[in-house]
């Protein structure tokens, strides 16, 4: 049984705090000479909430995370910025990683809002939870306020909120699946998979039993241990068009319920949550999301949940080559764990309703925790989402996810008896607007790094 | 007739005269050499690499085709088609005579000790004519059912109007024969092989083994294996996962003395003949995603493996660890740095993080890399030829579901 270090992993790595409806994403910069990012994380440190359960109810967390070019600010040596991993030395916007997530066209970095060449760099991310708006605005007033005073800038903020039950903006119940950590101390739902520790947490066994690489400290200080790296990624979903386009081809054209039937079939689950493998013609209601499901033998073909769905993308379970059994091994080495939460007005109502835009901009802050952004995060976009030969597909990519390459749009295939339907000239529905890759210390660490921080302030020309 | 597919493969120094800034000149010249190639109907894959001679530099040019038929036609289309690049080419080879590839090929050609093939008995033209079949009975779909007046009719029906829609498009249809050997009796002989030489060989080896590799771990110098994200591998990051497919050049060179010599030579021999008997067609060790594969050992006690490969470097690399970690540690661990194993087949290629650091120091970037149909996945071909193969003739309706079910 694995034991894991509570009270020095940083909290957001082991739960979602869904009880703490508002966030509050925060991306610092301390670009100005005359900042004092040690002063700063030396008292923010000892408001950072572990893992570990609080004595009384909290009723806020506060967790930080940091960049390559933030841990060089903090003042690590060459050595020990160099034991990171290279993307996260690259940053999500270098060349390299978008050649990697397939970041080209609308989602290029250079139109990013966040994290991109034209936008500042950012060093931290400080991740702010509160039960209420009014909560959540005091204690960023608070955070910020104090990263004003010492010469930081907010370089960009998201606001997140989970709404009861948490569905993302095009309707679909989100937060669902999500693996079982190992020795976590949140109770393990019957549907979830257990997941080595290794898998996100830095210093325990993965799911090769083998460690991950850790970052080293020149005095022989472990930096990864208890630590964890975190994908940020805002994507604005375009929730109108997305409607728009299910009304349009659905069968007969423009019916409510065909519509959502097509939608449910791009997802892979219904508005509900409910698993269409288990329910392939009607939305059973609320209640089915957390029952337990595979492929390989319920739907080989595809016939009820379409074969280039987003879950089974972002989640093959058991359905890849060769067998149930080796798809489940392999495919238990490119897990994720979500943190994400809509931004923006909320999107109510019919088909419709849904699809008469507004103009407002509203979409998902994706965070996800792993122990390797190649092996997972990257893996999972790469291999799976944006592969167009995904599962012996022939020529798509995520319906929901993937940037449109191709001015043509692209197609999604919805197998069926006699012979399958394909939809051609999808247009992209999420746009990516920025984002980074961090490394989120464990409390110990993020003491050292204060103290290493603070010896660098104190040692900046007068 | 049956098409055959073979490997060439040639390795020999450069001219000293060549040698400078070669790897820069087959940069400039690849699009172009690409462009040439699509002529020669016989070529699957070709690739031109640099790689370290015995001295330790980049001395010797590697070229390597997959092709149908004769070698004879396919050198002779070769030579036609790269006719504008012959000096730079064939020509940095100590020894090439001008107008002699036929000539120098015959002198230096290397056989390949285990060939692998993921879609043997198809052609480049029959590959490249089962993907326009399905393209354009994909397409024929796409203009949507409905239109083709195909709402609520049987799988027969929608076959057939299909069917009537692609004939003449100048299309082979049908069944070709892929020259499948119809269960040879030398499998049977193999199996025997196995069971009463292989096998107890084996385990009489295996405190040999043991004390081989014991030795071998305290005598081994140790070498820094680079960093899976070493910036020394942005180039070949750069070309790779461009595209469906990849190309993959490693070399390596073999643990000293006369063990791990034999032992590989035995290994590569034991895959080929399993290759060939047991699974003709299909998959490596549960791998569906190589089109061609081969290793081939040279004289300098180096081993070089190329494989032409569907997907990320990663996912390829994953599939090794996860499902075919103990044939490539069994042919690996006689090559020096290779992660610990165990009893020679065991550990090695199974330590995810070891074993791709090891894969990244010893590949090689490809200065020339050209594949005949880019687009199409091993799986890809395969299914297209189903759909070929099922695109003439009379079915039943269950017959003709499945059929369409390809689709
Ligand atoms: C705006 C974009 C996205 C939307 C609207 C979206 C929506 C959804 C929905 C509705 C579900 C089903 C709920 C659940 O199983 O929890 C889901 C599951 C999932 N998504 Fe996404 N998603 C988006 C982006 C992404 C990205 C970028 C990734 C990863 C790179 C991803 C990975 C996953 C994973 C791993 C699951 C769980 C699948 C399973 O285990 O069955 N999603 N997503």
């Amino acid at each position: 049984m694995t034991q894991l270090e509570l009270s020095d992993i940083q909290g957001i790595v082991l739960f979602g705090y869904g009880s703490l409806p508002h966030a509050r994403w925060v991306h610092v910069s301390f670009e100005n000479d005359e900042s004092e990012p040690g002063t700063w994380l030396s008292e923010l440190r000892h408001e950072v909430h572990a893992s570990a359960r609080g004595k009384r109810r909290q009723e806020e967390r506060i967790n930080v995370a940091f960049t390559h070019t933030g841990l060089a600010r903090l003042g690590l040596a060459e050595s020990e910025l160099a034991s990171f991993p290279r993307e996260l030395q690259q940053g999500m916007s270098d060349q390299l990683r978008s050649h990697v997530l397939g970041d080209v066209d609308e989602n290029d970095p250079k139109a990013w809002e966040l994290g991109g060449p034209s936008n500042g760099p950012i060093h931290a991310l400080v991740m702010l939870y509160a039960k209420n708006v009014d909560a959540i605005a005091a204690l960023r007033d608070r955070v910020v306020g104090r990263i004003a005073a010492l010469g930081g800038v907010v370089v960009h903020e998201d606001s997140g909120e989970l709404r009861d039950p948490l569905h993302e903006p095009f309707g679909f119940r989100d937060g669902i699946t999500q693996p079982h950590v190992t020795g976590s101390p949140r109770p393990r739902d019957p549907h979830e998979d257990e997941v080595p520790a290794g898998e996100f947490v830095l210093g325990y066994r993965n799911a090769y039993d083998e460690f991950p690489p850790s970052p080293q400290g020149t005095d022989g200080f472990d930096i990864g241990s208890n630590g964890s790296y975190l994908v940020y990624r805002k994507l604005q979903q375009d929730t109108a068009g997305f409607w728009q386009c299910m009304l349009d081809r659905a069968r007969p054209n423009g019916d409510a319920k065909a519509a959502t039937k097509l939608a449910s079939s791009l997802v892979g689950r219904w508005p509900s949550g409910a698993p269409l493998v288990n329910y392939p013609d009607h939305d059973p209601g609320p209640g089915a999301e957390k029952e337990a499901f595979a492929f390989h033998d319920a739907d080989p073909a595809g016939t009820k949940c379409p074969l280039g769905a987003h879950i089974r993308r972002a989640n093959p379970r058991d359905m890849l080559a060769p067998s149930a059994n080796e798809s489940r091994r392999a495919v238990g080495r490119h897990r994720l764990l979500r943190r994400g939460r809509p931004y923006g007005p909320i999107s109510k109502g019919t088909p419709a309703q849904r699809a008469t835009p507004d103009g407002a901009d509203r979409g998902l802050v994706f965070i996800a925790l792993n122990a390797s952004f190649r092996r997972q995060f990257e893996f999972v976009q790469q291999t799976w989402l944006n592969n167009p030969k995904f599962a012996g597909l022939y020529d798509e990519r995520d319906p929901i996810t993937a940037s449109v390459m191709d001015e043509r749009g692209q197609h999604f295939s919805i197998p069926s008896v006699p012979v399958r339907r394909r939809l051609a000239c999808l247009p992209q529905f999420v746009t990516l607007r920025g984002g980074g890759y961090f490394f989120v210390p464990s409390l110990r660490a993020l003491a050292w790094l204060a103290s290493r921080a603070t010896k660098r302030d104190a040692a900046r020309p007068p | 007739m049956a098409v055959r597919q073979h490997a060439l493969t040639i390795v020999a120094p450069v001219r000293p005269s060549a040698r400078h800034g070669l790897s820069a000149r087959l940069d400039a010249v690849e699009s172009d050499v690409q462009d040439a190639l699509v002529s020669v109907t016989s070529l699957h894959f070709a690739r031109f690499v640099l790689i370290d001679g015995p001295d330790g530099v980049a001395s010797r040019l590697a070229f390597e085709s997959n092709h149908d038929g004769e070698q004879a036609d396919h050198l002779a289309a070769l030579a036609t088609a790269l006719a504008p690049f012959e000096e730079l080419l064939f020509g940095s080879w100590e020894g090439y005579h001008t107008g002699d590839l036929a000539g120098f090929v015959a002198k230096n050609a290397l056989p390949a000790s285990t060939f692998y093939l993921g879609h043997p008995g198809l052609s480049v033209a029959q590959i490249l004519n089962d993907r326009d079949v399905r393209l354009r009975l994909e397409a024929l779909l796409d203009d949507d059912v409905a239109d083709l007046g195909l709402e609520g009719e049987s799988a027969v029906v929608i076959r057939n109007r299909l069917l009537d829609r692609l004939a003449g498009a100048g299309l082979v249809t049908g069944p070709v024969d892929r020259g499948f050997p119809a269960q040879p009796s030398s499998t049977i002989v193999f199996y025997v092989l196995v069971v009463f030489v292989v096998v107890p060989a084996a385990l009489l080896g295996l405190p040999f083994a043991l004390w081989v590799e014991s030795r071998e771990r305290r005598s081994e110098s140790p070498r820094e294996l680079v960093a899976e994200d070493d910036p020394k591998l942005d180039p070949i990051n750069r070309r790779e996962d461009a595209i469906t497919q990849n190309g993959l050049t490693h070399h390596v060179p073999m643990r000293p003395g006369v063990v791990r010599a034999r032992v590989m030579r035995i290994v590569l021999w034991f895959l080929e003949n399993a290759r060939r008997r047991i699974a003709y067609e299909g998959t490596l060790g549960g791998i569906s995603s190589i089109h061609f594969a081969r290793w081939v050992m040279l004289d300098d006690d180096t081993v070089l493996f190329f494989s032409n490969y569907d997907g990320s470097w990663e996912a390829y690399l994953g599939d090794f660890v996860d499902k075919a970690h103990i044939y490539l540690t069994a042919v690996w661990s006689n090559t020096k740095w290779f992660p610990d194993t165990n009893a020679l087949i065991f550990g090695g290629a199974s330590k995810e993080n070891a074993f791709k650091r090891w894969t990244r120091t010893f590949q090689i970037e490809n200065r020339i890399w050209y594949s005949a149909y880019k687009n199409l996945t091993v799986s890809d071909v395969l299914r297209n030829a189903l759909v070929r193969e099922g695109a003439s003739g009379d079915m039943t309706e269950a017959q003709a579901r499945a059929w369409l079910a390809r689709l």
